[in-house]
């Protein structure tokens, strides 16, 4: 456990197709959530949406933040008020698919380096306190 | 602010983190704190109300002294979040393998 959602796929599919996948709106709208405005520029404002629930009006908003053709995307993904970053990762693989990576993170880019550095202890610390919360 | 917009921004400061983990270890005061991180006590002491705005520390006075420890239920809107989040990429990472499959070269 950590302090961000991180999560790793190996893919068959190269990392051109997987990158379409990630970055052509109508392709992100049939796996993600419908967007219509996604662009690969950074600085770009889109938004991702789903049906409105009484929780929550289904509107995420985003911003790209860094781009990098068949290796990385990032953008901002804001969603009730609260501001979060997401990151992909696209590494080809020795078999020719891709190995993908997302990082769902609250904290800012600003602060990802002194993350990375304390997450190794960060996920004992986090384990620890799960299971005070567990017990309290 | 929301819970865990809260305690993103509590943590997202690296000498906050660096309080915060070292109440991990148990109560201190400012002082012990301050002598132990490269900051000055009034910057300590600004940090620290930071992480009470947050819930993420209580404090507790003990005659002139004023300690600090963790509020362990402070955490809990960062592991809902974490929760929430888990189970929806591994939906929609599932829906991406899918595609994939179905798309053309």
């Amino acid at each position: 456990m950590s302090t961000s959602v991180v999560m790793q796929l190996d893919l068959p599919q190269p990392p051109e197709k997987v990158w379409r996948a990630l970055t052509d709106p109508a392709l992100v709208s049939k796996w993600l959530m419908k967007t219509t405005d996604l662009k690969p520029a950074v600085g770009a404002a889109f938004t991702f949406h789903i049906e409105p629930s009484p929780a929550w009006d289904g509107v995420v908003q985003c911003e790209m933040l860094d781009l990098e053709p068949h290796t990385r995307v990032r953008y901002t993904w804001r969603a009730l008020g609260v501001d979060t970053i997401v990151t992909w990762t696209l590494a080809p693989t020795a078999s020719g698919g891709t190995r993908l990576g997302l990082e769902h993170s609250g904290f800012a880019p600003e602060h990802r380096q002194a993350i990375a550095g304390a997450k190794h202890g960060w996920a004992k610390k986090i384990s620890t306190l799960e299971e005070l919360l567990a017990s309290g | 602010m929301r819970g865990e917009q809260a305690v993103f921004h509590a943590l997202g400061d690296p000498s906050r983190r660096a309080i915060f983990e070292r109440l991990t270890a148990g109560e201190a005061a400012v002082k012990e704190l301050a002598a132990r991180l490269p900051i000055s006590q009034p910057a300590v002491s600004q940090h620290l109300a930071e992480l009470r705005r947050a819930g993420l520390v209580s404090q507790r006075r003990d005659g002139r002294m004023m300690y600090y420890r963790i509020a362990p239920r402070g955490l809990r809107p960062l592991v809902d979040w974490i929760a929430h989040y888990q189970a929806f990429w591994a939906d929609k990472l599932a829906r991406l393998q899918s595609l994939l499959e179905e798309m053309e070269s």
